[in-house]
Order: structure tokens, then sequence, then C-alpha cells
């Protein structure tokens, strides 16, 4: 794709921080959202200290940062995504929205795509094609993402947007593996 | 959210209040700031595209590496790759914003259920593409027939907040012109008045 994508990562916790340092060096605009501003500025500054060049940049707002991306990435504790839905919800529609949380479950059923988890924020967000990316072992304790993984998961109902997010990850180096348990 | 679209839509066609909520889940809302692409050159069309608020332009770029401008798209004004957004094709135009925009994206799958679901919206797109054929013969007659003024007139009149808005040589792009030749004749016109 030559157009270049403007895509927000919501939640600067462990997660959010592995995926944006990934994306920073790929071809995309990268906005970073926190409900502390002040750690998406020292996300955006670590980065810029790694890459000076890199397009990264901090927005105050969710929601204005999901109205201008073309993908928002929610790196945030399950509980907070639903609170980040309500607030982005009118900016979302047809838009590609990529759940990063890790399951925690003891279950597998869990892991599925249409798992009580993404029903309520499909229910939210009705017209959003809600994709899910995990740690290529599910049911460990351990972060989505981190500075070294080379593979994830990936989950969706919507097949297009599920190709899309994968094209994403294969450019920066992430191998996915596509999971419909 | 999506006023000017709504305006403009129930202007040609009356929506009513179901229809309108039809219509709601399948726009998708983008902002644009100035200078960046909505859409470049080789890639796929995805989108029909609504301008909001803000300014879009299309162009292409010459073997000589000049930019040639096709549209200008304010306020109000639809713009896409028509011919990459109908058959899949990779695109021969670019899209940028001249302003900070706000445009609403309507997916060649979502204006096909739009079709079916709102039927009154078939209608919409035959006028569309009428009028966009008009616009293209008009405008391919004024490159041929008319001189340099009065193409510079004729863009005066039909859209001043355009020149208004645009530096002169996008003006003088769209136009077919070079700034210099463009400047010319601005400049004899005014010694003229």
């Amino acid at each position: 794709m030559l157009t270049k994508q403007t895509i927000v990562i919501i939640g600067t916790g462990f997660t959010g921080k592995a995926i944006a340092a990934r994306l920073a060096s790929g071809c995309f605009h990268v906005l970073i959202c926190d409900k502390e501003f002040s750690n998406a500025e020292t996300l955006v500054n670590e980065l810029k200290e790694i890459e000076h060049d890199c397009d990264v940049e901090a927005m105050e707002c969710s929601f204005d940062g999901a109205w201008e991306a073309d993908i928002i990435i929610l790196a945030t504790h399950f509980d907070e995504q639903k609170e980040v839905a309500g607030i982005i919800k009118e900016v979302v529609n047809q838009k590609i929205l990529v759940s990063a949380v890790q399951p925690g479950t003891e279950t597998i059923e869990e892991l599925s795509p249409a798992c009580s988890q993404v029903r309520a924020l499909q229910e939210l967000l009705p017209n959003t094609k809600i994709v899910r990316i995990f740690n290529d072992d599910p049911m460990a304790d351990e972060p989505v993402f981190n500075k070294n993984i080379t593979k994830v998961l990936i989950a969706g109902m919507d097949d297009k947007a599920v190709e899309a997010v994968s094209r994403i990850l294969e450019s920066v180096g992430v191998n996915p593996t596509r999971v419909d348990y | 959210m999506h006023e000017v679209f709504f305006k403009k839509l129930n202007e040609a066609i009356s929506l009513t209040g179901e229809e309108e909520a039809i219509f709601r889940t399948y726009l998708l809302p983008k902002k644009l700031r100035k200078k960046q692409y909505i859409l470049q050159e080789g890639d796929v069309c995805k989108y029909s595209i609504f301008v909001e608020k803000g300014l879009l332009r299309s162009y292409t770029i010459s073997d000589k590496g000049n930019d040639q401008i096709v549209q200008f798209a304010p306020e109000g004004w639809w713009i896409s790759d028509m011919y990459s957004f109908i058959t899949g094709e990779p695109a021969r135009y670019n899209i940028d914003a001249l302003e900070d925009a706000e445009l609403v994206l309507i997916s060649n799958p979502g204006m096909e259920e739009l079709r079916k679901q709102v039927p009154k919206f078939l209608e919409f797109s035959f006028l569309q593409m009428r009028n966009a054929y008009i616009a293209f013969e008009r405008r391919l007659s004024y490159m041929v027939n008319l001189t340099t003024e009065e193409k510079y007139t004729k863009l005066v009149q039909t859209s001043p907040d355009i020149v208004q808005r645009v530096p002169q040589h996008m003006i003088a792009s769209y136009l077919g012109l070079t700034p210099e030749t463009l400047s010319r004749a601005r400049k004899q016109m005014s010694n003229r008045k």
C-alpha cells in the first residue's frame, strides 16, 4: 500500500509500547493516546530517541485520534477497552479496531472471535470490524506483544479486516497466524 | 455528525429518519490533515469521498514530473478516482488535502448495500454520475476551445471560493497552463480594468 495509513494506539502499557515501537519502524503515521497525556508524550519521546525521523505523535484526545485514524488499536485492559469504545464510538464506524488483550483465560472457548468479551465490544460498536491479536501462547500469562516478538495469533469475523491487520503486522516483521477456535 | 452530508443528500433525495439511520451504518468518518493523502496513485481507490469540511484535490503527475490537477473538492463535494473505484484497478490519481479536512467515506460494497436498502439512492447515484459526466465534458470543451483569459474567467465565475483558497500555481495546473502564462493573463486582464 502506497498511501500512508494512520494508526492510533490507545494505551501505553507494556503491550501498547511494544506495538508502538514496531509500528514506528514501519511506514505509518502513528498516533499515541493514553488517559494520562504525559504517558503518551513520554513514549513518543522514547521512540524518537531511538528513531529520530519516525512519524509518531502524542494525542491528547482518543476521540480525535480515532477520528483521524484508519485503524484503531486498543492496548488496554478489557474493562478499559469498553470504556474507550464508548468514547470513540461515533468516529470508528466501518473502521478496523484491533483489540490487543491477552485472554487470561483457562478455557479455549474464550479465545473464539465471538467470545463474550468481543461480543460485548461488538455490541458497543456494531459497525466496526473488530480484530483480536494475542500472544502465540494464549494461555500464557504474558503480554500480547513484546519488543522481540516475531509471531502473534489473530482472530476476527471480518476476513478483509483480518487480512489488512495481518499485512500491517507482516510489514513490521511480525508473523500472524489466524485462529478460529 | 455528517450534517453537510445529509443536508446535500436531502436536497437531492429526501430521506426518512429510518433511511438516514441505514445510511449512518455505512459511513466512515475520517479526518485528514493538510498535505496528507487519502489516495496515492497505484493503490486501489476503495472509497467514494464526501468533503464535510476543508478542501481536497485530485491530480496526476505527468511524464515530465509536473502535477496536473484534475479536480478541487471543497465542502459538499464528492471526490474519488472513479475508474479505480468502479473497476478495482490501481488508481491513476492522487488525492490529498489542501486544507485540514473532515470527510465521509463510503466503500464500494457500502454503496451497493445502500442502493439495495434505500432505492432512492440509486436515483442519487445516477444523478451523481450524470453530473460528473457533464462536468467532464464541459471541462474538456473549455480546455480545447477557450483562451487562457476565458478559462480563468470561467473558473472565477463558477468557483470563486476555489480561486480565493488555492495558490495560483495550482489554479494554473487545473487550467492546463504554466504559472507564468496564468500570471501574464491575469496582469493583462487587470490592466484593462
